[in-house]
């Protein structure tokens, strides 16, 4: 998982709020998801259908042992091989193995978050193998050599023509600034790709315990090309993307496609339950299943836990006003948006992801658009106090807190401040407003307006108000309403 | 023990540890959603899944007899120049022996019979086993999906339920197929066909004369 530093996160935060073009595609792409949202709230009963999202993902997760093992043996039972990932490496290094053992030398690929999260592609393209996106805005991105922008629709953020010149740079002739054309150019592209593949990954939208079933969720239909046409198929799929059975797919199936893509339902939901079996004239003859843990089990039994709830139908992006400013590639790893900001640090770590907890106005729509009901702003702020606990930040950051915990317990000392306040900001105030500060409200500054400030602290105007109405305080009685 | 046997005791002993639990089964059941869809009779069935197919651009027909489809299919590949037809040999019939081709990837149209059709989403389910290959549905541009009018059932749960109900000797592949194949990835613009089929014909056979597969039919996938 890449690491994304102050300086990287500062960097594409400016990058996006400079952007004219940028800000309206990600506003234009949020409010036509908000269309959708409402239409499925209409149509069927939202509530009722969420509690059974949570109620279906939190047994899962909470039963997890359980179920992976189940899922593991039944994939087996159907002919598949499984392999158990504790890190990001140990999954690199099998699929890697995997791959040599086949001498393969092209690799096309579904749509996957989990192989963006384990950097799958650098290392197979680091020995010498070529790997081909095949969902259409993943192909994109890669041409752009670029990080995913949003988790369901990775390139969003790709105006036409830009993407008319990376797909004519592909083809080596000038294609027409159409999408139809270009699509169509994506299509006899990847076929070929996909007929002369020696191997086919995917992730798992959700594995079925009791059947052993990998249940891919697509439009493109570029997850049944990748399962269907190379002779190895290699699932790489995170350990909590299971569900018991079939029936407990069907909130989850009412809720995705709506969240995610705006439908009543996808294109395609494909169930594959094993290698082609005896007599079937296509499919893979080899199913390779990688469950990779790589930071989840250290969330389980934690305060955390409900992250893993997550069915990845991006809803949370579409409503989030920190991601509608500062887009996807800010977050600096695979899952961008609310999901990412809580999620990433949990698996990678705090203290390689210090500001993805503060990319939040904690304003909690996300929490109330989650499909599987996960508290994503209450963990933001849990994030944030956990952060402090283990002593995160700088030490201007860790003297200014403990310089404000000791003021504002001492009246004095805070009217003192108060006052300096007063003095110091005077000069720098022009028109009701501080445009601009030195040092650390300069960071403040460099992107708003702070406001004056006020002539009278609420303090001393509440001190100097009417005697009348400072009848009965302190004694304890009924307070006199106005 | 094997290296890979050692690798999955100590990944799960992992996630029990951190779970606090004993090895077994779950304490508590599966949670099982309460029954929310409507109830269709099959008249308002039917209509509600050809309304959801004409939504999705899929060219429905409602025929009295397999053998319309059949004179159908073969009145669109005159006019379309069809040269050849990518099925498995079981749904072929002879009066067109002469295009019928078992390998999808050059053909130009792919016709596969669905095991049940959802209503509420204008879904097709296909199970992909022996003769009945993935790509039929998938390799050529255009597709032709027939289902008998009994098998289409209300609610994409009750197709869940089916598949639950078959068991655990689940065919290697089963497809639902909702419309055509689309993406809106370039500039939020819908455009169909972009992997599998742009266009995409149901036949919908109204005196269930398709022959009956050996699995028990929609009738045996309501709720209990």
């Amino acid at each position: 998982m890449s690491r994304a530093t102050r300086a990287a996160f500062d960097e594409q935060v400016g990058r996006a709020l400079g952007d004219a073009t940028l800000q309206e595609v990600i506003r234009d792409g949020q409010d036509f998801m908000q269309v959708f949202h409402e239409q499925a709230r209409g149509e069927l009963d939202w509530p009722a259908l969420l509690d059974q999202v949570e109620a279906v993902r939190s047994h899962t997760v909470e039963n997890l042992d359980y179920y992976v093992d189940q899922f593991a043996a039944n994939v087996e039972k159907r002919g598949g091989v499984v392999y158990f990932a504790a890190t990001a490496q140990e999954a690199r290094a099998h699929v890697l193995a995997l791959a040599r053992q086949r001498s393969a030398k092209l690799i096309v690929k579904a749509k996957s978050l989990l192989t963006e999260e384990i950097g799958l592609n650098a290392a197979l393209e680091a020995a010498g193998i070529e790997v081909v996106e095949t969902d259409l805005g993943e192909v994109i991105i890669q041409l752009a050599h670029e990080k995913p922008f949003h988790i369901v629709a990775p390139a969003i953020h790709k105006s036409l023509e830009q993407i008319r010149v990376l797909l004519s740079a592909a083809a080596g002739e000038e294609l027409p600034a159409d999408p139809a054309a270009l699509t169509a150019f994506a299509r006899r592209f990847l076929r070929e790709k996909f007929f002369a593949a020696d191997i086919g990954i995917s992730g798992c939208n959700f594995g079925v315990a009791s059947t052993g079933s990998v249940v891919l969720v697509t439009n493109e239909g570029n997850g049944r090309m990748t399962t269907t046409l190379p002779k190895t198929h290699v699932v790489v799929m995170g350990m909590e993307r299971l569900v018991p059975d079939f029936e407990s797919l069907e909130p989850i199936l009412a809720v995705l496609p709506w969240m995610g893509g705006g439908t009543r339902m996808t294109s395609y939901v494909t169930a594959i339950s094993g290698p082609r079996q005896a007599g079937d004239e296509d499919g893979p003859e080899e199913l390779h299943v990688v469950i990779v843990d790589n930071g989840r089990s250290a969330i389980l039994g934690g305060k955390y836990q409900k992250i893993l709830n997550c069915i990845r139908c991006g809803a949370c992006l579409d409503v989030c006003p920190v991601y509608r400013k500062i887009g996807g590639h800010a977050y600096g790893a695979a899952y961008s948006g609310p999901i990412g900001a809580v999620l990433t640090p949990l698996l990678d770590g705090f203290q390689h992801h210090p500001e993805l907890p503060y990319a939040s106005s904690l304003c909690g729509a996300c929490s109330e658009i989650c499909s599987a009901r996960i508290p994503l702003a209450d963990y933001l702020l849990e994030l944030r106090a956990d952060m402090v606990r283990l002593g995160s930040g700088s030490g201007a950051w860790q003297f200014g807190f403990r310089g404000f915990a000791e003021t504002a317990v001492r009246p004095r000392v805070w009217d003192a401040a108060e006052r300096l306040a007063g003095v110091v900001a005077r000069p720098l105030t022009a028109g009701g407003a501080i445009r601009w500060a030195p040092g650390l409200p300069g960071l403040w500054t460099r992107t708003r307006d702070l406001p004056a400030v006020a002539r009278q602290s609420f303090r001393r105007l509440w001190r100097r108000r009417p005697s009348d109405a400072r009848d009965g305080e302190g004694t304890g009685g009924t307070r006199r309403l106005p | 023990m094997g290296r890979g046997r050692v690798e999955r005791a100590a990944f799960l002993e992992t996630l029990r540890r951190q779970l606090h639990r004993a090895p077994g089964p779950p304490a508590s059941p599966v949670p099982r959603s309460p029954a929310t869809q409507r109830t269709l009779d099959d008249q308002e069935r039917l209509a509600l899944f050809v309304a959801r197919l004409q939504a999705l651009g899929v060219m429905a027909s409602v025929v009295p007899a397999l053998e319309d489809a059949q004179a159908a299919i073969e009145r669109l590949a005159l006019d379309r120049g069809w040269l050849s037809i990518s099925c498995a040999a079981p749904l072929r019939w002879p009066a067109i022996a002469d295009r019928w081709k078992a390998d999808p990837r050059e053909a130009p149209f792919g016709l596969a019979e669905a095991e049940l059709a959802v209503a509420e989403t204008g879904t097709l389910l296909l199970t992909n086993h022996g003769p009945f290959r993935r790509g039929h549905s998938l390799l050529p541009p255009s597709i032709g999906l027939v289902v008998p009018r009994a098998r289409i059932v209300t609610g994409f749960g009750d197709a869940l339920r089916w598949i639950a109900a078959q068991g655990p000797e689940l065919p290697a592949c089963l497809s639902f197929i909702t419309g055509p194949s689309n993406t809106a990835d370039i500039a939020s613009v819908q455009v169909v066909g972009v992997h599998g089929p742009g266009e995409v014909f149901v036949w919908v056979v109204a005196n269930d004369e398709v022959e009956e597969s050996s699995t028990d039919g929609p009738a045996d996938a309501g709720r209990a």
